[in-house]
């Protein structure tokens, strides 16, 4: 269920039966609370938990898992929803509550690799994956190392990943959506958190106006590691943070009217004295018009905005160098959501993008070169969702996307060797290329019994803006460009199968789907060829296509003390491109054979709880050397297959205990966590080198560096 | 311009073991075999022509194991009408020479375009290269510049002045006094038309002794020497991939016809350069 449908029972409910329903959710929280079954929904309670947080406090009376939305009554498929309260009780690292490193939990979802917080969905990568903050697009997820994503948990409310089948309402990426609401001030006068961890602080303050209308939430987080470094004189030109700010203000200026402003701002900076400095920034922006029609219909209307920039400048003697890349996009969105009963949901709506890339600009003393890309999206979609009978259900989406690339940049034709031929600069509204493309989904599900349903797929995504990152460091060098007459929109055409059970009243609960991708246009690098070669970006990939299937299994215990699941994928990614491995099927990146993910959370007393996850991944498809040869006196490596190797396998364990005390002099409650990540000191791969060694008859040795060894953590979190 | 990332991945690298509980280990890999590959390596200046037609080995193979390539010719032809059948020197080895007895032509001219052509039993591989001017290095000299912390780090900087008007591209080639390549890195004028140009080169950090990096350390009073070519667009492009395959794990675009040719050739007229390392420069 999406943000709006949310507020559109939330306002239903306003109309119809507001003071009836509080009265049964709150009879079903007790009920709950004494492990009876119950039917109220998990997005109603996130309304409850959001109005009137204070009132019911639903963490602190009810054992439940992380994942609930077994999805037996809907025909979402692939579909994982966290309340962000309940990550607390996730092992972390250093303290952290992190959406992304608990999604990376779930079948299907892949960490990219330690030191970054980019992940893989379904064979996908990481710029494939469509992640919304109040409906603005965040374009880079991570901040410095990877420790953190630039999600906030202390400014969040919830958040739902579809790996599987996307609403039509959503598009341009090809791999996943995360959706994800941030948290509003309603239901107190003033409340709040503080968080202190080794590593960062942050800050959570919320409130409501007097009389209700008006409401804010507000958060800030920064690291502090560069005030320790400042403290050693050999480091205090050394900088190395990141701060981001979080808020939402809502406004209701009628019954049937409702404003959210929504804003985001990061920043990473990496500096070392005159030397070296690095930053990037995320942004987002959105202003949503949530308005009641009549009893069955709504309208939301938005203006949204992303941008994300990097930038990177060195000055070394004589050789001054500069790298600035970003990507903004910034519309109008407009949905229309109608439920005329329970039976029958429907969203119509459209939205006008405009998107700008610098793809690069880059300077090197004298020599100054820059690309910048702009692009027009267009977008409409009619969505559907039909309760046939007790049964069947049935959701059909149509979407149609429009994407013109616009002048106001230079174009240009390649010859084979992708040299240019000819180029030519059009009028910045002048179109270039236009694309248009129809992307249907279809999902059913058939409830075999109330506790078992069958579900069937279907949906074709297309995808306009594209990335490629720098192949060799893990540092968020992407780069973006949109379609243009040399790159046609990348495809996916996937199906799947999955079956969800519940099982001994609702204690266990199964799922397991399984998925076939095919993908058309898919980008990578040609060999020889890396992120800087060439200023133009289409100098620089080579298109084909690609496949992705497997099977995804996760078992889960929603009640009781002990809760927690366990998750396994089985899955392959694989490419194939003319120009790369000899035209060969050749394994993707991203492509990891087994997932296996374990999560337990054991609530000791009112006073402690326990938890920890161990997960195992198959090691990374990587290229190795197959030859050798001499040349100017350097040994130089043959690969003669792309991806042919893997890396040793990444497991870890990590484990961590929450304290939850409310001392009666402030009667605040304060929450300690302690832990420790990667528990039993596994070095996992992170790179992976072939060097010369002269001591050795072979002459080269191989060495894989790894990020983190165990790390102990302690965090402090003080709620008002 | 495609040097950049190079300097900024080695501050990532920096930054990255600076901040985390980083860990590196040898590991074993089970490298697959693949039939051997041709490798022509050359260079043809004004003085000599002398090329080499190797065999790729196996990664696990010590890189001097000698593969005998035979049924081989190799033969230069200038576009000036000049042409030369090389002779294999010593007999039995890989190497292959102009001798003035047989040919007449021990060298290149300026401005000759030529195209070399080696024929091994089925296999023939071709490529083309014209012979450039000269480049006069103008300054040379080592500086260390302050990293993280107490970490310095040592460069060979050295400077030339570019042709007006034409695209240059450069290759330089650090090597012992011994003769044995210590780096070597690539340079065009883009940007940089008519204007002097600066090089550096990253030599060794402040923590390198000859111990735990002899590749790379240099010894108080040592001395090394820069080669100074100026090479063709297409050999700048080819070492350039080199680069980038080094670090993105891919072999470089071909240099010669087809693709299963490795190694390249330069015509060209180097200059050589000497310079002594001396602790006493300032830190």
């Amino acid at each position: 269920m999406s943000s709006e449908t949310a507020f559109f029972t939330k306002i239903r409910l306003n109309m119809k039966c507001r003071l009836c329903f509080i009265v049964l959710c709150s009879i079903s929280v007790v009920l709950w609370g004494q492990k009876t079954s119950t039917s109220v929904s998990i997005r109603q309670l996130e309304i409850v938990d959001s109005l009137y947080a204070d009132s019911f406090r639903l963490q602190e009376v009810v054992v439940t898992s992380v994942r609930r939305d077994k999805g037996l009554k809907t025909t979402e498929m692939g579909v994982t929803t966290f309340r962000v309260k309940e990550l607390e009780r996730l092992p972390t690292l250093l303290g952290e509550h992190d959406l992304v490193k608990s999604f990376q939990l779930m079948p299907g979802v892949k960490a990219e690799s330690d030191g970054t917080s980019g992940f893989n969905v379904r064979g996908g990568s990481v710029t494939q994956n469509l992640i919304l903050l109040d409906g603005a697009p965040v374009m880079q997820p991570g901040h410095i190392l990877g420790f953190f994503s630039v999600f906030n948990s202390a400014a969040l409310l919830n958040a739902q990943m579809y790996k599987g089948i996307m609403p039509a309402q959503f598009g341009d990426r090809l791999s996943s959506l995360m959706d994800i609401q941030q948290r509003d001030g309603q239901g107190s006068q003033l409340a709040g958190d503080l968080s202190i961890g080794l590593l960062s602080a942050s800050a959570h303050v919320r409130g409501t106006s007097a009389r209700g209308h008006f409401s804010y939430a507000l958060s800030g987080r920064r690291t502090y590691f560069d005030l320790f470094l400042k403290t050693q004189e050999k480091y205090k030109d050394t900088k190395l943070y990141f701060y981001d700010l979080n808020g939402r203000l809502s406004y209701s200026f009628s019954d049937n009217d409702k404003l959210f402003l929504s804003a985001y701002h990061g920043n990473d900076n990496l500096g070392v004295n005159d030397l070296a400095d690095m930053d990037w920034q995320n942004q987002c922006l959105s202003l949503r018009w949530f308005h009641v029609i009549n009893a069955d219909w709504i309208s939301n209307t938005s203006l949204v905005l992303g941008r994300y920039a990097s930038s990177t400048e060195m000055n070394i003697l004589n050789t001054d160098a500069a790298i600035h890349g970003s990507v903004q996009q910034s519309g109008f969105k407009q949905d229309f959501h109608c439920q005329t009963d329970e039976s029958h949901s429907m969203h119509v709506g459209m939205h006008f993008m405009t998107d700008k890339a610098i793809t690069g600009e880059w300077t090197f003393n004298n020599l100054k070169e820059k690309e910048v890309r702009y692009g027009t999206e267009l977008a409409a979609w009619c969505q559907y969702d039909w309760t046939m009978t007790s049964k069947h259900l049935l959701s059909v989406g149509l979407r149609l996307n429009g994407f013109a690339a616009m002048g106001g940049a230079p174009y240009y034709t390649l010859d084979e060797q992708y040299n240019i031929v000819s180029s030519w600069e059009g009028e910045r509204k002048h179109i270039e290329k236009t694309f248009w493309r129809l992307d249907p989904r279809l999902a059913y599900t058939y409830r075999i019994s109330p506790e078992h349903s069958l579900k069937l797929g279907y949906s074709h995504l297309t995808q306009n803006v594209h990335a490629i990152q720098n192949a060799v460091t893990n540092f968020p060098y992407t780069r973006y460009t949109f379609s243009s007459n040399l790159i046609k929109p990348e495809t996916a055409d996937q199906v799947c199968l999955g079956w969800v059970g519940e099982w001994m009243n609702g204690t266990y609960s199964t799922n397991l789907e399984t998925y076939y991708k095919w993908l058309n246009h898919s980008l990578d690098y040609r060999d020889g060829i890396g992120f800087d070669t060439e200023i133009e970006m289409e100098r620089l990939l080579a298109t084909g296509r690609g496949r992705a299937y497997g099977v995804e299994l996760n078992v889960s215990k929603d009640k009781g003390r002990l809760t927690g699941w366990l998750s396994y994928t089985w899955s392959r990614s694989e490419l194939k491109m003319d120009e790369v491995n000899r035209g060969r099927w050749y394994k993707a990146s991203n492509d990891r054979t087994h997932d296996i993910a374990v999560v337990a959370m054991y609530r000791l007393n009112k006073k402690w709880d326990l938890s920890a996850n161990w997960m195992f991944v198959t090691g990374q498809a990587y290229s190795a050397p197959s030859a050798k040869y001499q040349q100017d006196g350097k040994t130089v490596f043959y690969y003669s297959e792309r991806n042919g190797y893997r890396a040793p396998d990444y497991h870890r364990l990590d484990i961590s205990a929450a304290y939850h005390m409310t001392p009666k002099h402030t009667g605040r409650q304060v929450i300690w966590h302690f832990g420790l990540y990667n528990a039993y000191n596994h070095y996992n791969p992170y790179v992976i080198e072939f060097l010369e060694d002269k001591q050795k008859t072979s002459g080269m040795k191989a060495t894989m560096t790894s990020l983190y060894g165990a790390i102990p953590f302690v965090s402090y979190q003080l709620t008002f | 311009m495609k040097r950049i990332f190079i300097w900024v991945n080695l501050f990532c690298g920096l930054v990255t073991l600076f901040c985390a509980t980083s860990c590196e280990h040898e590991i074993s890999v089970d490298y697959h075999h693949v039939s051997p590959k041709l490798v022509m390596n050359g260079i043809i200046t004004p003085d000599s022509i002398l090329f080499t037609l190797e065999k790729t080995v196996d990664v696990t193979t010590p890189i001097d194991a000698k593969v005998d390539v035979i049924d081989a010719q190799v033969r230069v032809v200038g576009d000036d009408g000049s042409q030369c059948i090389l002779t294999r020197q010593p007999l039995g080895s890989n190497r292959f020479v102009a001798l003035d007895d047989l040919n007449h032509m021990v060298g290149g001219i300026y401005g000759v375009k030529y195209t070399v052509s080696a024929t091994v039993g089925d296999d023939i591989i071709e490529g083309v290269s014209t012979l450039s001017a000269p480049v006069t290095i103008e300054n040379i000299k080592f500086e260390w510049v302050d990293l993280i912390g107490d970490t310095q780090s040592l460069f060979l900087t050295f400077d030339w002045q570019d042709s007006p008007d034409e695209e240059n591209y450069y290759h330089f080639l650090i090597k012992r006094e011994n003769g044995e390549a210590y780096s070597w890195s690539i340079r065009s004028d883009e940007g940089e038309d008519g204007n002097r140009i600066y090089a550096l080169q990253n030599c060794m950090s402040s923590e390198d002794s000859a111990k735990d990096a002899p590749d790379v350390f240099i010894e108080d009073g040592e001395t090394l020497t820069v080669e100074m070519r100026q090479i063709n667009r297409d050999t700048y492009y080819y070492l350039m991939s080199l680069i980038v395959g080094d670090n993105s794990s891919s072999n470089p675009i071909p240099f010669y016809t087809g693709e299963d040719y490795l190694g390249y050739f330069e015509a060209c007229t180097p200059r050589i350069y000497s310079i002594t390392y001396h602790d006493n420069v300032l830190k």
